[in-house]
């Protein structure tokens, strides 16, 4: 009993690390941008199908197929940017709302159109392979997700704490007009910003593959699971978005050894609504 | 109304004897589909469009309508209409919990959008694990039922009822936008904080929206049922079906009231004539993700307002109806005899922000009458002051008695309707809607019916020179007039004691003299006593019998302006301590 709770809180734990990587790219679109795009969990899935096919058809493995398609999806996300989303600032709820929903239809049933509605699996050797310590039997995919998470993360924190663009980035989303007038190109900071949240997207989407399936539901289950992450974390919060990833991972993989999948999955769902209406800010932040 | 009410009868009049002149089953079919979701997007539209509650879960009220008369009619042989009439109620009490939450919690926009998702995927899981409501195989309602029971051998009949069903909830809408209870909805949706200004209770107009709103929602449930005679969970409480309510409201265009049934045409053809030109599983929706992406972004109104739009703008501007005559405004006059009765008594106020304390032990009187001054240096705590007087926020410290009875802690409407009302620093019209409708949602406040509201808001108009514009969006407005329509507003629900914060600054020299003349009038002829925060300097001498110093949220100084002129201590404080020593 004690190792089963074990296994699943480090595995949890591992598979959550890359969660918080997805979650820090809706968290960093949104806080900075402040559109909602509820078509991130799409572009994961888009990521996922892509690398499995690389995998198909070329025998290209995963995770390295993830470094032709993070930088292609950061390059993506720009375009998303100045194409669709840069309009969209400072609009309504609805129109942002509705317009990366639209984006979001369009992707995942065209992932339906073109692989119908079958999980995608990749077959990779090391799947099923697993490193012992003591009892605990930990997956190497996992392990392989967590610690590419951890890194992802700490790229992020460098390049958005550590860079004069990170600076620019935060101006830019606490007070635009005045980044403007302090001679900041806001729009250039906002579509690098849209760039590193879709590539997130993709990172997850490629590193989660060998764990799970890719399957065209994928893209609204993504999205869910990212807006949970942030609303457990706070909104716009970086750190906020790291917790949250982490807990999420760990009360999915329990949730599932201890309930069945499906009560689970409603579980995190009550947890959100509970969580919205007490701790809007977040679980680490008192109400302001 | 009497006229678009005929029009829209005729409309339906022309619709209904379609089935009368074609036997084509897939021509009835897409049609019924239409109008289902023209009814769906149109009830959608009293609360996410008008009061601007963005719902994404309103599937859940569609599903309990539907699955509720079901359940009970396939496992009971409950009465359909029986059942159907339970579904309704459990929706209203559904509604009015989220509503209920929504508001307290203030989750607003995002939140709102956030809570109901996460409602409807809830829903859509218990749905799904419910073996006795069908689980996730769903449930068949059998065709051996009897008309009397909601069944039809002919498709035409479900049309007509889904048709008749539309026809009501559009007349419905008219009605409510015509009336006290629409503009307040819009109110809200422009300003909570200029809607609560303005004397309206936003709990209640919210949870007022949700109810009805939920209710038809699930009634369109009901019948769905019957005539689909199969429901799964994810056609029935999916965030997809939610979403298709919101989609044809947001195509059609959510601020008219046909906008949702043209967006359902728009919506249903579109989908059907993929489906059947383009052999792809997920074309149809592809093609509404493609088409949705350029309205959104060229016509964000909707199709319907966009190119209304560019008609009238070809036909000239529209011609405002002849302007009632101007009434007497039927608050008694009376002379500003300043009287020694104190109409306002601040005790020891005080509100903390986290470290700072922006306003501390504060204590003045205001008599009936008076023109009163609050000046001060900025960040002096004069802002926050007049929110704790208007109900904004709540005083850690003091009591605030206005007109007999104590007003701290009671909520911004209420101290509104109690006859205190503020403009805000920054004008905070309701940017949508037209000047006069800024000013109506005022006037109803103290009206005893909607044709006196509406000569109120008129002879309003007339009084603060808004005549000309009555008809303009009040975003369109100057800063000037802005300010002026800040003014008229909260005039406008008749106060006792009327804050201004501020409507001077940026004004010319001639404008200034101007307000400060309708200001000096307004309180001699009605006795409105005027409690005033400004830096003008040359309005506060014209206009004000005393001034009090506010600095560092304490009262500093208290007199006449040129008392406190004289004061060296006010000197100081506004212009420093270097000063004073050269």
């Amino acid at each position: 009993m004690l190792v089963a709770i074990l296994q699943g809180l480090i595995s949890g734990a591992l598979v959550g690390g890359m969660y918080a990587t997805v979650g820090i790219g809706l968290t960093l679109v949104f806080g900075v941008v402040r559109i909602v795009n509820f078509a991130h969990g799409s572009f994961l899935m888009a990521a996922a199908y892509a690398s499995w096919l690389m995998y198909e058809r070329y025998g290209i493995d995963p995770y390295l197929s993830g470094l032709i398609l993070v930088p292609s999806f950061f390059v993506l996300g720009v375009a998303y940017y100045w194409g669709l989303m840069r309009p969209m600032v400072g609009k309504s709820l609805l129109a942002q709302s509705l317009l990366t929903i639209a984006v979001g239809y369009v992707i995942d049933n065209t992932a339906l159109g073109l692989f119908s509605s079958q999980m995608r699996v990749v077959a990779v050797p090391y799947a099923v392979a697993s490193l012992s310590i003591g009892p605990i039997a930990l997956p190497v995919t996992r392990l392989i997700a967590g610690g590419v998470g951890l890194c992802a993360t700490t790229i992020m924190y460098l390049l958005l704490w550590r860079t004069g663009m990170g600076i620019a980035v935060r101006a830019a989303a606490a007070d635009r007009p005045i980044a403007e007038a302090m001679g900041i190109n806001t729009h250039s900071a906002q579509a690098v910003v849209t760039g590193i949240g879709i590539a997130c997207a993709a990172l997850g989407g490629v590193v989660l593959l060998p764990i799970f399936a890719a399957s065209p539901s994928m893209g609204a289950d993504f999205t869910f699971l990212s807006f949970l992450i942030i609303v457990l974390g706070g909104m716009g919060s970086f750190f906020g978005a790291l917790v949250g990833g982490v807990i999420l991972g760990i009360t999915e993989n329990l949730g599932a050894t201890f309930f069945d999948g499906s009560t689970g999955h409603m579980l995190t769902f009550v947890l959100f609504v509970v969580l919205l209406v007490f701790r809007p800010y977040g679980v680490l932040v008192r109400r302001r | 109304m009497i006229r678009s009410l005929a029009g829209l009868v005729a409309a339906t009049l022309v619709f209904a004897a379609i089935p009368l002149l074609t036997d084509n089953s897939y021509v009835i079919s897409i049609l019924t589909s239409i109008f289902l979701w023209a009814y769906l997007a149109s009830c959608w539209n009293i609360v996410g469009g008008m009061t601007g509650q963005l719902s994404f879960g309103h599937a859940v009220f569609f599903g309990i309508g539907a699955y509720t008369s079901a359940v009970l009619f396939v496992r009971f042989g409950w009465h359909p209409l029986l059942g159907g009439c339970i579904g309704v109620v459990l929706a209203s009490v559904l509604a009015l919990t989220i509503g209920y939450v929504s508001a307290r919690y203030n989750l607003v926009h995002l939140h709102f959008a956030l809570v109901t998702t996460a409602v409807g995927q809830i829903a859509l899981f218990l749905a799904m694990g419910w073996q006795f409501i069908g689980g996730s195989t769903g449930l068949t309602v059998p065709y051996k039922a009897t008309a009397g029971q909601l069944f039809f051998r002919d498709p035409a009949i479900y049309y007509w009822i889904i048709l008749a069903m539309t026809l009501g909830v559009i007349a419905l809408t008219m009605l409510i936008r015509q009336r006290r209870m629409g503009l307040y909805f819009l109110c809200i949706r422009e300003s909570e904080p200029a809607a609560a200004g303005a004397g309206i209770d936003i709990m209640r107009q919210k949870l007022t929206a949700i109810v009805i709103s939920a209710a038809l929602t699930a009634a369109g449930g009901v019948i769905y049922a019957h005539y689909i005679r199969f429901l799964d969970p994810d056609s029935i409480f999916g965030w997809q079906v939610s979403l298709q309510m919101v989609i044809p409201a947001m195509l059609g265009g959510t601020q008219l009231i046909l906008g949702p049934v043209i967006g359902a045409a728009i919506f249903v053809t579109l989908q059907e004539t993929t489906r059947t030109l383009l052999d792809f599983a997920g074309a149809p929706l592809i093609i509404v993700g493609l088409v949705l992406i350029p309205v959104v972004l060229f016509l964000p109104s909707g199709v319907v307002p966009s190119l209304v739009g560019a008609w009238r703008r070809h036909r000239g501007p529209i011609r405002l109806a002849p302007v009632a005559q101007i009434l007497a405004l039927s608050v008694p006059s009376r002379a500003a005899t300043l009287d020694t009765d104190i109409l306002l008594r601040v005790d020891g106020v005080g509100r903390r922000f986290g470290g700072v304390q922006a306003v501390n032990n504060v204590s003045f009187t205001c008599r009936r009458g008076e023109r009163l001054a609050v000046i001060g240096p900025n960040g002096a705590g004069k802002s926050t002051l007049f929110a704790l007087l208007g109900g904004f926020i709540v005083p850690n410290a003091g009591q605030i008695t206005f007109d007999g009875q104590r007003i701290d802690g009671l909520s911004a409407d209420a101290v509104c309707r109690l006859g205190l009302a503020r403009t805000f620093q920054t004008a905070q019209p309701f940017r949508e809607l037209t000047v006069f409708e800024n000013i109506l949602a005022s006037a109803y406040l103290h009206a005893p019916s909607h044709t006196a509201a509406l000569a109120d808001a008129w002879a309003v108009l007339a009084l603060f020179d808004l005549s000309s514009r009555a008809a303009e969006r009040s975003a369109d407005l100057n800063i000037i007039d802005q300010k002026r329509l800040e003014v008229a507003r909260a005039w406008a629900t008749r106060p006792k004691l009327i804050l201004l914060d501020e409507v001077g600054a940026g004004l010319t020299a001639l404008e200034l003299q101007q307000l400060v003349d309708m200001l000096m009038r307004l309180n001699a002829t009605h006795g409105t006593t005027i409690l005033f925060i400004e830096h003008m300097m040359s309005m506060v001498a014209r206009l004000a019998d005393r001034v009090i110093v506010l600095h560092h949220g304490e009262v500093l100084a208290e007199g006449s302006m040129a008392e406190v002129c004289a004061n060296p201590v006010v000197v100081e404080a506004y212009l420093g301590e270097s000063t004073l020593a050269a």
